[in-house]
């Protein structure tokens, strides 16, 4: 877990906590640090989810040192994903848990929360979803996002809440499925594919995301429970021809579907937020190219 | 869901260039259909209609706009310049998401009430495309109707597409070909071309269109030039088998050449006054074995730029697909026709 401190500017009132280092919250950090640049502390880390009390205490003296009155936190970490056990996410739901009741009980302090959870997990079983409480989660990654919300709510905390569609983009640890395409198209390795060539889904970019993220917390837009996507369904195919069409490679495919990753998952227009401009996948895939490209195969976690 | 609960989601996808007279009606009939669908008994479910502005010459962006605030369902591409009906139809197709997509004109040539026909069609006949053609010559029966059809049959003979001769305009294609082909096509990619890359499994319902605006007011979108074009788009995206044919020849003359060969050296053998002129047996047979040598070379040259081409112009090495909630249809339309 990486943890960053800002302050939007040199003797502002408040402080703002980016909790995450993957793959949204590093396109925060990345965005935060673009355009408001008053670091207080880089890459607080503890790789143990077990001690809350060492965020908590570290969080008590950046307040204290700081005289803030305000204390804004992004929640974009993440010890589990799709996959992860009941287990696995019990741990990281104690952790969340544990530090927010701590936070909430900071005297004299005005505490907003900005959770980033997923509305692939939270509507995997719905096709297409009209409307924001049509949830229907299955696998324990979502319900643990569920119910990462609904503690926010019960304690009292006022938030905003992110339902992201598929996020793909450069960060974190684990390379997703349109990074994998972009590298197999450059590096010539065959790309498994867990869904099949129609699947549709709704992409959006990590970094797209951050910058709604970082405005909605400068302008101090509306809070509330809302949805991040374009609005454009592709198909793994249609992305797969993307890849081929920004790279000038073919790509290795082995498609190997997998029972609900065979699902489509698209939202209703008149449900997505507002706020959010999407980058079309063409312009922002040449971008994530380029930067395949320049790392080699150091994006894979190869030497 | 079971087969009986399952509906089958449709979207419509309008090109737009000019059609500020028509929207406000296409729209209103298209609501009738959707409505009453949604009303019946029937598995399906007009799910949104998209419409592409491709540039739009008259007050067609602002019609809608207000289409668009109007109906929930109505969703609007705007492109940043024309690039033509089927870039504008690719475009819209690759931001649907439903089972089926149907691309109507945006003039009212095609009659929204029409679509059940065209899967009634695709229920008897588990087509992946159906195409809707005129009863009569929609054009009135004039130059474009007939040029129109003497390429496409010219096209279907020379190359390995012979449901050429079914194109349309107002087509019924299942989601993911159609969404597929879109995705694969490039700016010289004919659509329906793009679409027989996926699927030879296209037929075709004699409906009642006429293009009204065409025959009224001799109005249309397409002039000589844009025509022209249109062919030779056509042509280009086509994989025309004349690199075969002419491979053929070329071998064929070159075992012509041996045979003459051989068999005039038997002649001047055997009776040597039947050939009288010195020189011209093996001349005939040299020009016709390098000529053959030649043809059948230039041929092979163009097989593999015909392989680039085709390559470039988004031709896939293979699809998957899957048909299974076919059925849902087909019960339906059995359970009507009773």
């Amino acid at each position: 877990m990486n943890v960053h401190s800002f302050k939007l500017e040199e003797n502002a009132a408040k402080l703002l906590l980016v909790v995450g280092g993957g793959l949204v919250g590093s396109a925060i950090l990345r965005q935060l640090l673009l355009s408001h640049n008053y670091v207080l502390n880089t890459a607080w880390k503890n790789s143990d989810w077990l001690s809350p009390l060492d965020l908590i205490n570290h969080t008590k003296e950046l307040i204290s040192l700081n005289k803030v009155i305000d204390f804004e936190i992004v929640w974009a970490a993440g010890k589990g994903g799709f996959s992860s056990s009941l287990e696995d996410m019990h741990t990281e739901n104690k952790f969340f848990e544990s530090y927010l009741l701590a936070c909430s009980e900071f005297n004299s302090l005005s505490i907003k929360v900005n959770l980033i959870s997923s509305a692939g997990g939270i509507y995997e079983n719905s096709e297409l979803v009209e409307s924001i409480d049509q949830i229907s989660p299955s696998r324990p990654y979502a319900h643990s996002k569920l119910q990462q919300e609904r503690f926010l709510a019960e304690i009292g905390l006022v938030s905003r809440v992110y339902r992201l569609s598929s996020v793909y983009g450069i960060g974190g640890t684990r390379i997703g499925l349109v990074t994998n395409l972009l590298a197999g198209a450059n590096f010539r390795y065959p790309v498994v594919i867990y869904a099949n060539q129609n699947t549709l889904r709704d992409y959006i970019w990590n970094v797209d995301c951050a910058k709604q993220v970082v405005t909605d917390i400068v302008e101090e837009r509306a809070l509330g429970v809302r949805v991040v996507a374009s609005g454009r369904p592709t198909s793994i195919f249609m992305l797969s021809n993307i890849v081929r069409s920004v790279t000038g490679k073919p790509i290795l495919e082995n498609y190997r579907p997998d029972g609900t990753n065979e699902k489509n998952i698209l939202f209703s227009l008149k449900m997505l937020d507002s706020n959010y401009t999407a980058s079309s996948l063409e312009s922002s895939l040449s971008l994530i190219n380029k930067t395949v490209n320049l790392a080699g195969k150091a994006i894979l976690g190869y030497p | 869901m079971n087969d009986q609960q399952k509906n089958i989601t449709l979207c419509t996808v309008t090109p737009v260039y000019a059609g500020q007279d028509y929207l406000i009606e296409l729209v209103a009939r298209l609501d009738e259909v959707r409505n009453d669908w949604n009303k019946s008994d029937s598995p399906l479910r007009l799910i949104e209609s998209i419409f592409v502005d491709d540039g739009s010459i008259d007050n067609s962006a602002a019609t809608l706009e207000d289409l668009k605030a109007k109906y929930s369902w109505i969703r609007v591409v705007s492109l940043s310049r024309n690039f033509g009906q089927h870039a504008a139809t690719s475009a819209g197709v690759c931001h649907s998401s439903a089972d089926w997509v149907v691309t109507l004109d945006e003039d009212l040539q095609h009659e929204p009430k029409l679509i059940e026909e065209l899967f009634y069609i695709q229920s008897k006949t588990s087509a992946d495309v159906v195409y809707a053609k005129p009863k009569s010559d929609i054009h009135g029966g004039g130059w474009r109707d007939k040029s129109s059809k003497l390429v496409k049959k010219v096209l279907a003979k020379l190359t390995s597409t012979p449901q050429i001769v079914l194109f349309s305009s107002f087509r019924l294609i299942r989601g993911d070909i159609a969404r597929a082909a879109a995705s694969s096509s490039t700016r010289n990619t004919y659509f329906d071309i793009a679409l027989s890359w996926y699927t030879k499994s296209a037929y075709s319902v004699r409906l009642d269109i006429n293009d009204d605006r065409y025959v009224s007011h001799n109005q249309s979108g397409y002039g000589l030039i844009k025509l022209i074009n249109h062919a030779r788009r056509l042509i280009i995206s086509s994989d025309l088998d004349v690199a075969s044919y002419g491979m053929l020849l070329g071998l064929s003359s070159v075992v012509a050449a041996g045979l003459l060969a051989i068999s005039l050296v038997i002649v001047k053998m055997f009776t040597p006054s039947a050939i009288g002129l010195e020189g011209w047996t093996s001349l005939i047979v040299m020009v016709t074995f390098f000529s053959g040598v030649l043809i059948a070379l230039l041929c092979l040259v163009l097989e593999y730029l015909s392989i680039i081409v085709l390559n470039n112009l988004g031709k896939p090495t293979f699809f998957s697909i899957d048909r299974s909630a076919d059925k849902v249809l087909k019960k339906w339309f059995d359970l009507k026709s009773e």
